[in-house]
């Protein structure tokens, strides 16, 4: 267990390495970062002077090198627009971005699991076929799109819920989040729904899938041969089978959630990572990209060790050695 | 199975009750609070770190300075109750407004002056604000009330540049870090910082003991809104009270809108096209350079119909520019720019020796200014009706800025857009026709390089003269003589446009700042 937990901890070493060298070198091609900063009628003397504060004056193997030093320590640079280190600016992110996540997340575990055993188990039932069309709908109709549909029909025209924003924010147990009012819960709603849509879909169709499957395998006839119902074979047996490739999916979805609510942040005008890391891209912002990437990275090696150890809660053949 | 039943039952149940414990906030007082939508957040709390609209716009909420542009873009005593120039142009004394308090309840002396200055001109710190207070040579306080500023030479821009800089209380800045600074946000102003949640709002208050008029708003939210659906859709929602930066496609929605108001007015940002203008251009290598002739850039001025741009690629959302100097600046005059004529083009350029036209790369970008790249290739295809060829090369802002910049000698031909609110016509003619001199940092976005010693001369006499209505004719003989040798090639200024509830009244400014004093109930 130990060598298995400290090889994906090296694995995520290099990956994070990777990361930052590309994201790195190839950030240089997204504009000079000083011309954005400086006034556009700003003298030689002035943008020279601000190149050198920025250490941009130097070769950019150099400023790497410079980079993976103060990496060392913890460092992962100073954001050239908000002179703050950038680490310290994603998590202040953090918390807003992981509300979102979590809501959704539940949307998803909650709403598209117990939808795709039925579909699974009645295959041929009208409102089988009609969640199933409606899943396509999920699948095909690009996130905006839904963003904006339901900022105009519940907050333009209904009025029932506001249009952008994050709401109050609450202290419950020392932790600050809009998750504590009620307000914040108002506010959480449409965000929350429009990053799970597309999600609730695909899980909802891998879990169907696995289902029927299942069903037709020996052990479900036997099962029923012994007369255990109908509830008890779908939730007990069969779900627990059918799982494996949801959970790996749904492991990474949910990252992948957290990486990149960029689109859904920016319509809500949410105050989370995501709009920060879109934000930084078109100042040319490069401390901010880099640690943002890397950070991402090392949470995916994390997600899929924690999607491994769930494979072998889920199914005690498998095992982590 | 058990454990986790329990587990989920516990968690579900801490979230229930913190929903319940949330409710006992406070109600927002919903009556005396103006709410404005802005388009992007303020960039830092440190005050003079960035001179850019929306944190310039937040922060005069707080700190003020010794004198305010009015809306008749009239300079008016705020902190200083009055000034004066000497003779020469050189000394300018300002007598401090008695009693006016630090929001910790401190007076404002001339102290508090000086050492904001010195802290704005600060060549160690990033501060954006040196350039506001590169013109002094020293602050002397002969007391409390009187601040003399001497200055290395005559400044046309002075009094512009002072009401950009914000005075701060002294003990707060003098040997603090950025980070201390920007933690103490105690100024003058008619409000007090309340709270800040970065990329949502940004909560002020009205300062009980402020000095002057006081406002009708005692609360005031400013939300930044970047992605402009979701402003229209929140202003709609009716969420907010103002919107800043209506969209041109969402103008009419609006407008349109029950309970809301469209305000428009002509902005300060002119859009505008730059040619090469050096004889001796290195973008002709082989043979002369067509665009050094005067007559081929008149040529390629009368190939644009402007108008027909401004109603179908910015749907009437853009006001005819005929002059680089905005109305109502020292020196503006409406130049009577021939009109759209292409059949005088192409007789222009056949007398000019080019009667099949030539070659150019014609650069823009497509993500700065509204509708940029329609504008762009609007002109493109008219140029192509005259005969010249060209190849528009658009470009995203990161890359355009860099790749036009007067340094670089990389254009020929480009599209592009500039403001200037010193109220002052000698700044935009200094920046944009004055011969580019690094030195003297004149000419720094005359980017097709354009030189004539006349102008230059003009602009030069201009800069010295401190007496504004002599300033003014020397202005107007410079952009006159400049002008019709078309350096710039005049297109369009852009329209300021703001969303309102039609409950409240508020006039749009020429420099696009929204202060919520401003605003009053009707």
């Amino acid at each position: 267990m130990l060598k298995y937990f400290l090889r994906r901890f090296g694995q995520m070493l290099i990956v994070m390495l990777v990361v930052s060298i590309l994201v790195f070198f190839l950030t240089s091609f997204l504009g000079d970062p000083v011309l954005m900063l400086v006034r556009e009628d700003a003298s030689e003397a002035e943008i020279q002077a601000a190149r050198v504060r920025l250490g941009l004056d130097r070769p950019i193997y150099v400023q790497y090198g410079i980079f993976l030093q103060d990496l060392l320590q913890g460092n992962f640079g100073v954001s050239y627009t908000y002179g703050k280190p950038a680490m310290s600016l994603i998590l202040e992110r953090f918390p807003a971005t992981m509300e979102v996540v979590i809501v959704a997340s539940l949307l998803i575990i909650f709403i598209a699991i117990p939808l795709g055993v039925y579909a699974g188990a009645f295959p041929n039932r009208r409102s089988s076929k009609l969640i199933m069309g409606g899943s396509i709908l999920g699948i095909s109709l690009p996130n905006f799109w839904i963003g904006m549909m339901l900022i105009y029909i519940f907050a333009v025209e209904l009025h029932v819920m506001p249009a952008s924003g994050r709401g109050q924010v609450g202290t419950f147990l020392g932790i600050s989040s809009s998750l504590f009012t009620k307000d914040g819960w108002k506010h959480l709603i449409l965000p929350s729904v429009t990053l799970a849509i597309s999600n609730i879909a695909s899980t909802l169709r891998l879990t169907r899938s696995g289902i029927i499957e299942t069903m037709r395998e020996d052990f479900v006839k036997f099962l029923r041969a012994k007369g255990a119902g109908n509830r008890r074979i779908m939730f007990g047996h069969a779900l627990k089978n059918a799982l494996i490739p949801v959970v790996t999916v749904l492991g990474l979805n949910i990252g992948g959630l957290i990486a990149f609510t960029t689109v859904t942040e920016t319509i809500y005008a949410w105050p989370g990572m995501g709009k920060l890391l879109i934000d930084s891209i078109g100042k040319a912002d490069r401390p901010i990209i880099v640690a943002y990437l890397m950070v991402t990275a090392g949470m995916f090696v994390v997600i899929n060790f924690i999607v491994d150890i769930l494979y072998s809660l889920i199914d005690p053949r498998i095992s982590l050695a | 199975m058990r454990q986790k039943k329990l587990l989920s039952l516990v968690l579900s149940l801490t979230l229930l009750l913190g929903v319940f414990f949330g409710l006992d906030m406070p109600a927002q007082a919903e009556d005396d609070q103006l709410v404005i939508g802005m388009a992007s957040d303020i960039l830092s709390m440190d005050p003079y770190k960035f001179d850019e609209g929306p944190t310039n716009q937040f922060m005069r909420h707080i700190f003020q300075a010794l004198v305010m542009i009015d809306q008749d873009l009239v300079f008016q005593p705020l902190l200083a109750e009055s000034f004066e120039q000497s003779e020469d142009g050189l000394t300018w004394t300002f007598n401090l407004r008695k009693g006016v308090l630090f929001h910790d309840g401190s007076e404002l002396t001339s102290k508090d002056v000086k050492a904001s200055m010195e802290l704005a001109n600060n060549p160690d710190s990033p501060s954006a604000f040196s350039i506001y207070t590169g013109a002094i040579k020293e602050i002397e306080t002969p007391d409390d009330y009187t601040v003399i500023f001497h200055l290395k030479a005559v400044d046309t821009i002075f009094l512009f540049e002072l009401s950009n800089v914000y005075i701060l209380k002294a003990e707060n800045i003098v040997d603090k870090t950025e980070e201390e600074i920007a933690d103490n946000p105690v100024g003058t102003g008619p409000y007090v910082f309340v709270e800040q949640v970065k990329e949502d709002h940004i909560d002020l208050k009205y300062n009980e003991d402020y000095w002057g008029e006081e406002p009708e708003f005692k609360n005031v939210r400013f939300r930044p809104i970047s992605n402009p659906a979701t402003r229209t859709a929140t202003m709609l929602s009716g969420e907010i009270d103002f919107m800043m930066d209506v969209p041109v496609r969402d103008a009419e929605r609006l407008a349109n809108a029950e309970g809301i108001e469209l305000l428009t007015r002509q902005g300060l940002r002119e859009i505008y096209v730059n040619l090469d203008a050096r004889p001796d251009s290195p973008h002709f290598p082989e043979g002369e350079n067509p665009m050094a002739n005067a007559k081929v850039r008149e040529a390629m001025f009368l190939a644009i119909d402007r108008e027909t741009i401004i109603k179908n690629v910015m749907n009437g959302h853009a006001y005819l520019m005929n002059s680089i100097v905005p109305q109502g600046y020292v020196g503006e005059e409406d130049l009577d720019m021939p009109e759209y004529n292409p059949e005088k083009a192409k007789e222009l350029l056949a007398e000019a020796g080019y009667p099949d036209g030539f070659e150019i790369t014609f650069d823009a970008p497509n993500d700065r200014y509204v509708n940029d790249a329609e504008i762009a290739q609007a002109v493109a295809a008219y140029w192509e009706k005259i005969g010249i060829k060209v190849n528009l090369n658009l470009m995203p802002k990161a890359n355009f800025f860099k790749h036009i910049s007067v340094r670089q000698e990389n254009t020929m031909a480009l599209m592009t857009g500039w403001s200037d609110a010193s109220v002052d016509g000698i700044s935009l003619l200094k920046d944009m026709v004055h011969t580019y001199d690094n030195e003297v940092n004149y000419g720094t976005v005359n980017r097709g390089h354009y030189s004539n010693p006349e102008v230059d001369k003009l602009i030069e006499e201009a800069m010295a003269e401190p007496d504004m209505e002599k300033r003014a004719e020397l202005v107007k003989e410079a952009n006159k003589l400049s002008a019709f040798e078309y350096p710039v090639l005049p297109l369009h200024y852009e329209e300021d446009s703001y969303a309102i509830k039609d409950t409240l009244d508020f006039t749009p400014t020429f420099d696009k700042m929204v202060y919520a004093w401003r605003f009053h109930k009707k």
